[in-house]
């Protein structure tokens, strides 16, 4: 089958279009929007669709722009007879025509049949759907935007079905499964799905399997609750049995320890009564010892006393011989000492007489001193009385004389002149007052005075003139005219008085005797002078003196000289001085030997009283040491009367160590009954008894709360029996194991037959496909090389698996749907053409192959291959036709192009308004229309649903459904939105 | 010297759940089954005029049967007449929680079972005409010889009325039996060689639940209803004993049947598809055509083809349903004959049919898990082919 040409008017956008086609290669190029695809559309409605449809399919077809309804006009070539198709559009009333070139004419349905078995199709007689137009060219047809989907998918049955007999017939001796092995395999295929999901690995829900193993789980669900409720009541039970076996075994062990823990505490009671006696033991033995101790200690006393005293003797003994001899020598020292005192008192008279002779001689030289002096002191004696009586003459003249020496004088002098002084101050000072002539009265200090009177005032004084004047007079304007005249009295005295004393009568003879007695006094004074200087007053004294003296010597040499013997009273004074050295050295002499001896003495003495001393100290030493043998003595009695003497003590001494080893004795019987007891391991017994009671107690306690326990929990069964539930419920779980294991089994058993016969059925199919691959390889090869390959499955009637194998590039085998946009465009195309080139058998060797804009995702590279796997189909036969709108793509391809463009041909644009006008005017054909799309939809719709399958505006829509209800083709049903229903 | 005659029984279980019977109906019947044993007892009691009966241990199937169980067991008990006296056994030993000791037990033997006395003491039992040395269990597991308290009574002070010893455990030989039970070997064992034999005149043991004479005056007495597969072909269970005895002389025993259901074991061998026909009517003679009166253990092995296995499967699936129980160990191994492989391989018109079972033929030799998988989806496929 080959298209040789179409023709378009009032279609779509097309007013007006003829395009001849090229028997093997026809590019329509185009620009988009051009109308390109709208041509293909038209060849398949040309084909494929019922003239005769209305509704949308009609309307969407009819120009926006031009009126009149679509017509199309096809010529084509089948096994070298062409035909002419003309479709015209008009709705319902739409009408076929197929014209054989050079032969007959069919109309309408009739054409429309012919048309059918010419393209092995059944379209016509079926309402008119976009899918059933596409359907029988889908294969064919590579639209826009679908040239990358996988083309096998497109297949319809009847495509496969003509493939497989295409294969078969290729295939030559091939075998085919019997209706049999396909009956069998499916019902056992249907078995297995009933057991496994789609991909036949895992068990589906609901299938007996399943069903089998959920019994099979609640059931053991079930069984191990029972299981559980068993186990527990026969831990109830065996809880109760024991814990009341417990119980009596805790009591009697309670009973027992408590008796073990008696015999403890009796012996813990042993124990302290032991350990009161060992104290009581310990304090007795204490007693004895210390008894033992005491007396020990007495005797060690007694025995040191008499150490003592044994002592203490040795040693008065000595001293008391040493005492002895001392006196002895003591009594020695005394006659010595006796001897020493004669001498003294013979060496003291000698010395005396020695000094009594020097006395002598020095009487004698002091008699002959004195008897000297006296004879000088005669001869001043004379002199001085002498002298005694000159001025005793002298002073005779003076007192005769006043006593006037110069300071009387002076004073008298001074006192003369006072008086005239002071008589010559008042002669100066006092007032006169005379009386010359007066008739009146006049008194004068209360004395009347007459006329002719004269007065002197030296006061004041008031003076009275008659009896009416009155007056005072001062004188001197004060009071001194009274002093003047009084001192003047007064200086007058005082030089009487001084003329008195001085016994003189004027100042002259004052001065003259004062001058007298200057001279007297001064011989007076001479005399006295020249006595002091031979002492002249006291030397009667001095006399008396030395007489007195001469008188002592003499009657000391008279009584020495008695004495002596030895007075010359004439020796001269050179014999005397003589005599007296002699007597010096006499003196001297005896006194020397008088010290020597008094010293041998005091030495004498010295040693006596250190003898005497010595016989003290030893003395005291002795009568010490006896009292303090007396004492050790005394001490020593009384301990022995104390403590006995010692027979007595060693008895009682004995005594005491007897004892001491029996108390001793005693104890230790004491302590090793206790230690014997085991005192510590006792009360670690006792602690371990109680412990272990107590111990004993809890357990007995957890026992009965157990017991009661186990009691509560058995007293809640006896209404079902668990032991009966899990032994059903067991036997239960254990049937259902083996049934799900026998379903199980069958179930693996069908699935390995189903795999069995899904391998057997696929290396059929694979048989089958044998054709196709190498067909569509060999077009892969001219884009993909020469190692391309198709790889496709057929599953029963259906190809699966799509895919593109490069053996050489080692890139391996890629399932369709991973493959690149562009790659998935090229592949597809390969297989389409395959698939074409293998149907084209069955229409007269070829049939035409449209790609639209089929590799807008290949490469430009690919373009060249695109266009020698074209080319190649075109050589096998296949009539292809591209259209584009990129035309460079098919520039090698050597076809015949042709410029589709519906805006180059546009007319005018009709206005809208216009069309609608149009549509309105036939209501005829709107109401056949309307009850054709109600027929198609069983006879009833709604009517929303028919309004959208008519494509109608609900104006339309309800003057149409009003026109036929009108006129009774349709009546009105129910439904929402109302429904309308064909009469029956 | 006067002989007495009484009913020896033991191991009544009543209570016992039969689990592995997962039709509820049918295990209820079973259970009830052994209640109504002691109605049949009841007849053997009256029947042989004996004076008392004695049951040693395992009245009860565990300490936890219902409340319901104790009521209907005691009515029952009640009806027989006569005294029955009881010893614990290690199914319903007598601990202070055990069932004896249960309030509502005490309350219902009191009100339906006066007649019914249990000895939970090791101390000898005067009766009118015997002396009864009872052994009970006071714990599931008793580590000593639960009759060693009789070897040192002091005879002199024992009634010379017929003794009958009253004990339940394993003998020498005869351990206990029941494959549910978890005891050690040791437990509850009877050492009745140490037992003065010329002192006693009867021992009526329990536990072994098929009748058994261990000695010449010692019996077990079997279980009173059967309630397992029997062990060996000289297994019965399902009596009770009535004994014959008197002081210081064999005693008489007489076994009667009281058990109504019917335990069988059997086991079949097929050798090829045609061992079919014998199989069944093997198995006809043996369950004829009773309903819900037997169980069945079954073994079989050998090997079968597709329609024979079929076959099998159908006839197994009969006795389910009649049968209170069958417990299968199937072995038979699916062994499709050289017509059945070829029919599926051989199919000229088929050949995916033939190919896919040439291939399983091909893994189905030899005996891995693979192989079993195999040849059952040779079954599967002979079966749709078929179908």
């Amino acid at each position: 089958m080959r298209l040789s040409r179409i023709k378009v008017r009032n279609y779509r956008l097309h007013h007006e279009l003829e395009v001849a086609l090229d028997p093997r290669l026809t590019v329509l190029r185009g620009p988009n929007e051009g109308g390109k695809s709208t041509l293909m559309e038209a060849i398949q409605r040309a084909l494929f669709m019922k003239s005769a449809t209305g509704g949308k399919l009609h309307s969407e077809m009819r120009s926006a722009n031009f009126g009149g309804h679509p017509e199309v006009e096809l010529d084509f070539e089948i096994d070298g007879n062409h035909y002419t198709v003309i479709k015209h559009f008009k709705g319902n009333g739409g009408t076929t025509t197929l014209r054989q070139h050079g032969g007959e004419i069919w109309q309408d349905a009739e054409a429309e049949e012919h048309l059918d078995g010419l393209l092995g199709t059944d379209v016509h007689s079926q309402r008119a759907s976009k899918d059933r137009i596409r359907e029988p060219w889908a294969h064919l047809l590579v639209l826009q935007g679908e040239s990358g989907q996988d083309p096998s998918k497109q297949l319809t049955a009847s495509h496969r079905a003509d493939l497989l007999s295409r294969f078969q017939e290729s295939g030559g001796g091939i075998v085919q499964q019997s209706e049999t092995d396909a009956r069998v395999a499916e019902a056992i295929r249907k078995q297995v799905r009933e057991t496994f999901t789609d991909k036949r690995r895992t068990e589906s829900k609901g299938s007996a399997l399943a069903q089998a193993r959920e019994d099979l789980d609640r059931s053991r669900r079930a069984e191990s609750e029972a299981r559980e409720e068993l186990e527990r009541l026969l831990v109830a039970i065996e809880t109760y049995e024991t814990s009341i076996a417990d119980i009596a075994q805790q009591e009697s062990a309670i009973t027992n320890q408590k008796g073990a823990l008696q015999t403890i505490e009796d012996k813990l009671e042993q124990v302290r009564k032991l350990d009161a006696a060992v104290t009581s033991q310990q304090s007795a033995l204490k007693s004895v010892g210390e008894d033992h101790d005491r007396l020990t200690g007495e005797e060690e006393a007694i025995r040191a006393l008499r150490t003592q005293i044994r002592d203490v003797t040795d040693e008065i003994e000595p001293k008391d011989s040493e005492r002895k001899s001392l006196e002895a020598k003591l009594a020695r020292q005394r006659e010595n000492l006796g001897e020493l005192d004669i001498r003294v008192k013979s060496a003291e008279k000698a010395a005396a007489k020695a000094r009594m002779v020097l006395e002598l001689h020095r009487g004698r030289a002091e008699r002959h001193r004195l008897q000297d002096a006296s004879k000088d002191l005669s001869k001043i004696k004379a002199k001085a009385d002498r002298l005694v009586e000159e001025r005793q003459a002298a002073r005779k003249s003076l007192a005769t004389l006043p006593e006037i020496d110069s300071e009387a004088l002076t004073a008298l002098k001074d006192s003369e002149r006072m008086l005239r002084t002071a008589e010559a101050t008042l002669s100066a000072i006092s007032a006169g007052l005379e009386v010359s002539e007066s008739d009146a009265e006049i008194e004068i200090g209360g004395e009347r005075v007459s006329v002719g009177e004269r007065k002197l005032f030296s006061e004041p004084v008031e003076i009275s003139v008659g009896g009416s004047v009155r007056m005072t007079l001062t004188p001197g304007g004060g009071t001194s005219l009274k002093q003047a005249t009084a001192e003047a009295a007064e200086a007058r005295a005082s030089f009487e008085r001084s003329l008195q004393s001085l016994a003189v009568q004027s100042v002259g003879d004052a001065e003259r005797i004062q001058a007298d007695r200057l001279r007297l006094e001064e011989l007076v004074d001479r005399l006295t002078n020249e006595l002091d200087e031979i002492d002249g007053e006291t030397l009667g004294e001095s006399i008396a003196e030395n007489e007195e003296q001469l008188e002592g010597v003499r009657a000391i040499i008279v009584r020495l000289a008695e004495q002596t013997g030895n007075d010359d009273a004439t020796a001269d004074l050179k014999t005397i001085r003589a005599d007296m050295r002699e007597a010096e050295e006499r003196k001297t002499e005896a006194e020397d030997e008088e010290r020597s001896l008094r010293s041998q003495r005091e030495v004498a003495v010295g040693e006596l009283e250190r003898l005497e001393q010595q016989i003290k100290s030893l003395a005291d030493e002795v009568s010490g040491a006896i009292q303090k043998r007396d004492e050790l003595t005394g001490a020593l009695k009384m301990r022995i009367e104390q403590n006995g003497d010692d027979a007595t003590r060693g008895q009682n001494m004995d005594r005491l160590r007897e004892a001491l080893r029996e108390e001793q004795g005693n104890l230790d019987v004491l302590q090793s009954e206790l230690k014997a007891l085991q005192p510590e391991i006792l009360e670690q017994d006792r602690t371990r008894y109680l412990r272990a009671i107590e111990k004993a107690r809890e357990r007995l306690e957890e026992a009965r709360s157990a017991r009661d326990r186990a009691q509560g929990e058995l007293s809640r069964g006896g209404a079902s029996n668990p032991r009966e539930r899990l032994a059903t419920a067991s036997a239960q779980a254990i049937r259902l194991e083996s049934e799900v294991e026998r379903i199980e089994r069958h179930a693996h058993a069908l699935r390995m037959l189903d795999d069995l016969f899904t391998e057997e059925q696929d290396r059929l199919a694979q048989a089958y496909t044998a054709p196709l691959v190498e067909k569509t390889s060999e077009y892969l090869r001219c884009v993909f090389g020469s190692d391309a390959t198709l790889r496709v499955e057929l599953d029963g009637t259906e190809f699966r698996d799509l895919g593109l194998s490069r053996e050489l590039d080692g890139s391996g085998t890629f399932d369709f749907d991973a493959l690149s946009g562009g790659t998935r465009e090229q592949v597809a195309a390969a297989l389409r053409l395959a698939v074409a080139e293998i149907l084209a058998e069955g229409h007269g060797g070829t049939l035409p192959v449209v790609f639209d804009d089929a590799f807008t995702n290949s490469d430009p590279e690919r373009t060249r291959d695109i266009q020698r796997m074209l080319d190649l189909a075109a050589s096998r036969g296949l009539q292809i036709i591209a259209l584009t709108c990129s035309p460079g793509d098919y520039q090698d391809l050597g076809a015949t192009e042709v410029t589709v463009n519906a805006k180059l041909q546009k007319p005018e644009r009709a206005s809208t308004l216009e069309v609608r006008d149009e549509t309105v005017a036939s209501t005829s054909d709107l109401e056949s229309h309307f009850l054709e799309v109600l027929k198609d939809e069983g006879g009833r719709s709604g009517n929303q649903s028919l309004r959208e399958a008519l494509g109608w505006e609900d104006a339309t829509y309800d003057a149409v459904k009003n026109s036929l209800v009108a006129s009774g083709q349709i009546s009105l049903g129910r439904g929402r939105g109302g429904s309308v229903v064909l009469p029956d | 010297m006067k002989a007495i005659k009484f009913v020896h029984t033991a191991d009544w279980q009543i209570g016992k759940p039969f689990g592995s019977i997962t039709d509820e109906e049918k295990r209820q019947r079973l259970m009830q089954c052994r209640i109504d044993a002691i109605g049949r007892l009841a007849n053997i009691v009256t029947e042989s005029g004996s004076s008392f009966v004695v049951v040693a241990g395992d009245l009860f199937d565990s300490p936890t049967v219902t409340d319901a169980t104790v009521s209907a067991t005691l009515k029952q008990v009640g009806v027989l007449g006569v005294p029955v006296h009881v010893i614990p056994g290690n199914h319903d030993h007598g601990g202070p929680a055990g069932i004896w000791a249960r309030r509502h037990f005490l309350h219902e033997q009191e009100a339906l079972a006066p007649n019914m006395h249990v000895h939970l003491e090791c101390a000898p039992v005067e009766l009118d005409d015997a002396v009864l040395l009872p052994c009970p269990l006071l714990r599931r597991h008793e580590a000593v010889d639960p009759t060693a308290w009789i070897r040192d009574l002091d005879w002199a002070k024992v009634s010379d009325k017929p003794r009958i010893v009253l004990a339940h455990g394993g003998v020498h030989g005869f351990t206990t039996e029941s494959d549910e039970e978890d005891t050690g070997g040791t437990a509850n064992r009877i050492s009745l060689e140490r037992l003065p034999a010329k002192e006693l005149d009867f021992i009526a043991l329990g536990d072994w639940h098929g009748t058994m004479n261990v000695d010449s005056n010692a019996w077990y007495s079997g279980a009173l209803e059967q309630d397992r597969f029997p062990k060996g072909d000289d297994y019965s269970a399902g009596n009770a004993l009535v004994v014959s005895a008197s002081r210081s002389a064999e005693p008489n025993v007489t076994i009667e049947r009281s058990g109504s259901v019917r335990w069988h074991r059997a086991t079949f061998h097929f050798t090829d598809d045609a061992a079919m026909p014998t199989f069944e009517t093997q198995m006809d003679e043996l369950l004829g055509n009773r309903v819900g009166e037997d169980l069945l253990e079954l073994e079989t092995d050998g090997a079968l083809g597709f329609s024979a296995m079929e076959m099998l499967h159908r006839k197994l699936d009969v006795w389910a349903g009649r049968l209170i129980r069958i417990k299968l160990t199937n072995r038979v191994q699916l062994a499709p004959t050289d017509l059945e492989i070829e029919s599926l391989t051989h199919r000229q018109s088929d050949p995916v049919i033939s190919r896919v079972a040439s291939e399983l033929k091909k893994r189905a030799t030899g005996s891995g898990g693979d192989a079993e998988l195999a040849r059952q989806a040779l079954r599967e496929l002979y079966l749709a082919v078929d179908r």
